[in-house]
């Protein structure tokens, strides 16, 4: 809701770009609907990154092979930036087709209010990781690509980042010396940001960190080296996408309690509602914003109204 | 499983006689957990689907387009009955009938609908106002016309919160649970009953299965407790999004809390059930079908 907003859309972008050139090095949680968002947020970070997987996985139930369409990473995008006061970063996939349909995606996310998403140089739609591995696109068709969300990010908000994400090094015959040379043609394409996907050690991430100028994401994850962010800030990376931490967090925390649940039943939640009570998310409905929502109300509603609601009703009292 | 015999098993359930604990998921993977941990029956919760999507409390405010959309894609997501919270019906009975229409077509195997006035709020929360009575009884009967119509085996449950609301009380919660049956509501969400003695009293009184919601205002019973009073569907809303939501709680602050000299132990537990997420979401199955096809 817009009162919850502190900034216009566009002040967001422009927060992001502040960020990614400050010299410093920044964490991107992962998120994956509104409230993993509005939590993170609260936890102290500066922006949230909307993750593919975790959208894929939360929203479809599905592994992150490309069956999530634009439509659905935009929407869930627009909730998650109606419901934080950070910039957020979305993961726009391939772009969902060629450039032409990369200019319609760019141009979807920056009207949901994303301060900027990254595009990857696979082959779209991804197949399955299991069987044909991971292909990338010519370096002229993904130039091509990167051109065309540039000059939509530029008709549209040209504070909007566009982050190039190159599989590169990942791919069958890949190189760093291909990441380099992919990054930079991505760069003089008009990209603000350059993610190396996949890189396995300090050295390599050092190698491009040193050959592309411009500021580097480094996810975190998988095959990628788990390095400190002192190493990190060392090697000279900007951001640091940890992006599906809090899905696993949740994923094992709701398998736990259900089958603890299934056990115990009532002795559970019980249990729970006296260990919790102290947590800053036990008194749910206070956490969740309906004291929130009573001041909008007392503010908007007539009063008469107001009256009616709540006298003699029963239950939590916002 | 298709969608008929879907709701062909929810009226087993129902039939069995026996106590079922129906815990609610929030998006398709909160429901696929559901379904691995051994439930035969989940539901959608609108409170947890307006948290977790809109990071907005539960005040009405999810439209019924949204709710419709995430049933679909929950109930592609498992292969046992969903009952969905539709809310108010998202508006008066021509709302309603639509609303039932499009929660069928999205795979359910039932919904509920409230009588509060719109916009809604949950039902443990104070502020809640009741439909006029004859408003509310022909929104049940307009939905009712709906299921016969595209699936009889669809079970409409009407809730009630008269117990809670303003102007409300016991009486009016059964007098209005047995005009909602007569215009035929398959089953009764007595929501926010103070004892068991109003448990007790109101399956006594309405000849129908009956839901209970142990939370907020209505007590902590045992299954057992609850079987001797003769209720037949527990639900468990928020369990599990509450168990999310404070384990994602701990891990962002945790990570913003990261020692810069450390390196971070890794997201993956191994030796946990889920520590292969994407095994468990099925990668290996999509896999296969892909090389069938391409052979």
């Amino acid at each position: 809701m817009a009162s919850d907003r502190g900034m216009s859309r566009r002040g967001m972008s422009r927060r992001l770009r502040a960020l990614v050139s400050d010299g410093g090095i920044h964490v991107l949680p992962g998120v994956y609907n509104a409230i993993t968002a509005k939590i993170a947020e609260s936890a102290g970070f500066e922006a949230v990154g909307v993750s593919g997987y975790g959208v894929s996985a939360s929203l479809i139930g599905q592994p992150d092979v490309g069956l999530t369409t634009c439509t659905e990473i935009v929407t869930v995008s627009g909730y998650v930036v109606d419901a934080v006061n950070v910039p957020v970063i979305a993961d726009a996939d391939t772009g969902f087709g060629n450039a032409i349909n990369t200019m319609r995606t760019t141009e979807q996310f920056i009207k949901a209010g994303v301060a900027g998403i990254h595009i990857e140089d696979q082959v779209a739609p991804k197949r399955c990781g299991h069987v044909a591995g991971k292909e990338i696109i010519s370096l002229e068709e993904a130039v091509g690509k990167y051109r065309a969300a540039v000059k939509v990010r530029n008709e549209l908000d040209p504070d909007f980042i566009l982050i190039a994400r190159t599989d590169a090094r990942g791919v069958a015959g890949g190189s760093v010396d291909e990441v380099i040379r992919r990054a930079n043609a991505y760069l003089e394409a008009g990209v603000d940001v350059i993610f190396p996907e996949g890189l396995v050690d300090a050295g390599e991430i050092g190698r491009v960190c040193r050959a592309v100028k411009a500021p580097i994401l480094y996810n975190r994850t998988g095959i990628s080296a788990n390095l400190s962010l002192d190493e990190l800030r060392g090697l000279g990376i900007t951001i640091v996408a940890n992006a599906n931490g809090a899905l696993r967090a949740a994923s094992r925390a709701m398998w736990d309690y259900l089958h603890a649940f299934k056990r115990e039943d009532a002795a559970l939640e019980r249990r729970l509602k006296e260990e919790l009570k102290d947590h800053p998310v036990g008194d749910f409905h206070a956490f969740v914003g309906f004291p929130a929502i009573r001041q909008l109300e007392e503010e908007f509603l007539p009063r008469e109204e107001m009256l009616r609601k709540y006298e003699g009703s029963l239950g939590f009292k916002p | 499983m298709h969608n008929s015999r879907r709701t062909a098993r929810f009226r087993e359930l129902m039939a069995d006689g026996k106590l079922h604990v129906r815990p609610s998921a929030f998006d398709a993977l909160s429901a696929k957990i559901l379904e691995r941990s051994g439930f035969e029956i989940i539901g959608i919760s609108g409170y947890c689907v307006s948290v977790g999507m809109l990071g907005k409390p539960d005040v009405g405010l999810v439209t019924m387009s949204e709710t419709a959309r995430m049933c679909r894609n929950i109930c592609k997501a498992v292969s046992i009955p969903v009952m969905v919270d539709a809310d108010t019906g998202y508006g008066d009975a021509l709302n309603a009938m639509r609303t039932v229409d499009a929660i069928i077509e999205a795979g359910a195997g039932g919904l509920f609908i409230e009588d509060q006035i719109e916009p809604k709020r949950c039902g443990h929360v104070q502020g809640k106002q009741l439909l006029p009575f004859a408003e509310a009884v022909a929104k049940i009967r307009g939905a009712a016309r709906v299921r016969d119509e595209l699936d009889r085996d669809f079970v409409l449950m009407a809730r009630t919160d008269a117990r809670g609301a303003v102007g409300g009380s016991f009486e009016e919660a059964v007098r209005r649970a047995r005009a909602y049956l007569e215009a035929g509501a398959d089953m009764i969400f007595p929501e926010g009953l103070l004892s068991a003695d109003e448990i007790g009293r109101f399956v006594a009184a309405v000849d129908a299965p009956i839901n209970y919601n142990r939370t907020g205002v209505s007590p902590m019973l045992d299954l057992d407790d609850l079987r001797a009073l003769g209720v037949r569907f527990v639900s468990n809303a928020g369990g599990a999004f509450r168990a999310a939501t404070r384990a994602a709680w701990s891990y962002y602050h945790d990570l913003k809390a990261e020692d810069p000299t450390k390196r971070p132990a890794a997201d993956v537990v191994d030796g946990h059930p889920l520590a292969d997420l994407d095994g468990f979401l099925g990668r290996e199955r999509l896999a296969h079908i892909d090389q069938e096809l391409h052979r």
